[in-house]
């Protein structure tokens, strides 16, 4: 068998163990078939190079249909960040602009209220009212200090209570009356909280003309909102404080009167004006007695 | 289509099939060298060059499908793409001057026997490519070919090589590459 039978046979791989150790043989004795044996070889690589290519061209030119956005990786990290983006921004914006949910919440601590009646007359023709939703009033003595246009505090809300209008108190007597700042319980705990009124601020309190004491807003005390550490909104009948008053008490004052009612908020020995008419998250706006006064007297 | 009848005509040589797997599992076989730090160009790569090899082996009749095609092809891209994570590692270790000049020699031969069967017919040249790249059979060739029979596709692939062997021979003169 000549060589190039042997290489040809080698390509094609039919060549025998015998066939394949001649082959080797003879290159290895022969450097002119060992050329031979190289030339085929560079012949045949050519060969399958070009069919290799022409294969890839051919793929190449396939159409692969496009992985939708959502399909890739990208696309579902984008989509997975989306969504979790807008998770969030919802859950921010319901506790930013709902507040009724954290109301519940902090209704469900049923706040102790004691209330105690106040001399009350009725005086018919008086138009201003004082609710007080948690208020214990003691009127057992009078005496002379009086200042003009006074409001006597008679409601009192801690953090802990709360809608307290089982507690309705009608205070009538004539004679102007004064802020009095109630006597608060030891412990901002103590679920019992009473405002003392001494019988000064009893009359201070009748200057009034017919003044009810009612209770018609409900309070919220919010503390989770680091946008808002001192601010209090009204709305829906309810009032949402905010902040954490530092976990103290604080009271809130209603005065009715014919024709207008005022609030306002008693905390760390400081008046505090609330607009009624406003719906949004307003700064609590300190306000002195004179203030105080006036527009008390302005109710009249 | 099932993917018994793509077989089917994978192992005829149908090269309308072979499109038809690139297609099917592009996404899936791409991803897995996506995955491992590779390339958009190399996943594509590593991807025909191991669908290539399925197909080399169906058509020369080398290859008993006993999985998924999928699955045998994946299992092809995953050593390819070892291989060529391995030789990336140890290209960085190799003396690249020796290697270079081998290139160039090897090269240099290469192109001109790229143009040498560039040359040749286009018959001649589907004869030899089919016969030395796919492994078709001198049968299978004649009935890809449209030929009378057998021995009519043996002569052609004889001739073809032949002038094929003349035509590189003289370049190679030319270049200095023959002894």
């Amino acid at each position: 068998m000549e060589y190039q039978e042997l290489i040809e046979k080698h390509f094609d791989g039919n060549l025998s163990e015998g066939e394949a150790s001649l082959l080797e043989d003879l290159m290895q004795s022969n450097p002119e078939i060992k050329n031979e044996f190289d030339f085929q070889q560079d012949l045949i690589e050519g060969l399958k190079s070009k069919r290799k290519s022409e294969l890839k061209a051919r793929l190449n030119t396939v159409e692969i249909p496009a992985v939708p956005f959502f399909g890739t990786m990208t696309g579902q990290i984008t989509i997975g960040a989306s969504a979790v983006g807008a998770i969030f921004l919802f859950g921010w914006l319901m506790i930013q602009f709902s507040p009724n949910e954290e109301l519940e919440a902090v209704s469900e601590t049923s706040p102790v209220v004691e209330s105690e009646a106040i001399a009350s007359k009725e005086n018919e023709e008086a138009g201003a009212t004082i609710e007080a939703p948690v208020v214990t009033i003691d009127t057992s003595k009078e005496t002379g200090s009086s200042t003009k246009n006074g409001v006597k505090p008679t409601v009192k809300e801690t953090a802990d209570n709360k809608s307290k209008k089982e507690s309705e108190k009608v205070v009538s007597e004539p004679t102007p009356i004064k802020p009095v700042q109630p006597a608060i319980a030891d412990s901002f705990t103590d679920e019992k909280v009473r405002v003392n009124v001494n019988e000064n601020n009893t009359q201070e309190l009748s200057s009034l003309n017919d003044l009810k004491i009612n209770n018609t807003l409900d309070i919220n005390n919010i503390t989770n909102k680091r946008k808002f550490q001192f601010h209090y909104q009204v709305r829906d009948n309810q009032l949402f404080l905010y902040g954490t008053f530092d976990k103290g008490v604080y009271e809130i004052y209603e005065v009715n009167a014919k024709e207008s009612k005022r609030v306002f908020l008693y905390y760390n020995k400081e008046y505090y004006r609330i607009l009624l008419n406003h719906k949004k998250v307003l700064p609590l706006e300190k306000i002195d007695q004179d203030e105080l006064n006036e527009i008390i007297e302005a109710l009249n | 289509m099932k993917e018994a009848e793509l077989f089917e005509r994978i192992k005829k040589g149908d090269e309308d099939a072979l499109e038809v797997i690139y297609k099917k599992y592009y996404r899936m076989m791409t991803k897995l060298v996506l995955s491992n730090n590779g390339t958009e160009e190399e996943a594509k790569d590593i991807y025909q060059e191991a669908l290539l090899v399925f197909w080399q082996k169906s058509v020369s009749g080398k290859l008993v499908l006993t999985s998924k095609i999928s699955t045998y092809i994946y299992s092809i891209c995953l050593n390819l793409w070892r291989k060529e994570l391995e030789r990336k590692k140890r290209h960085s270790y190799e003396e690249k001057d020796g290697v270079q000049h081998m290139d160039l020699e090897a090269k240099e031969k290469a192109r001109i026997v790229l143009g040498c069967i560039d040359q040749l017919g286009d018959t001649c040249k589907k004869v030899l490519m089919y016969y030395y790249y796919d492994g078709l059979s001198m049968q299978d060739i004649a009935e890809k070919l449209g030929f009378a029979n057998t021995n009519t596709a043996k002569t052609k692939k004889y001739k073809c090589k032949k002038k094929l062997d003349e035509v590189v021979k003289t370049q190679y003169s030319k270049s200095d590459f023959v002894d």
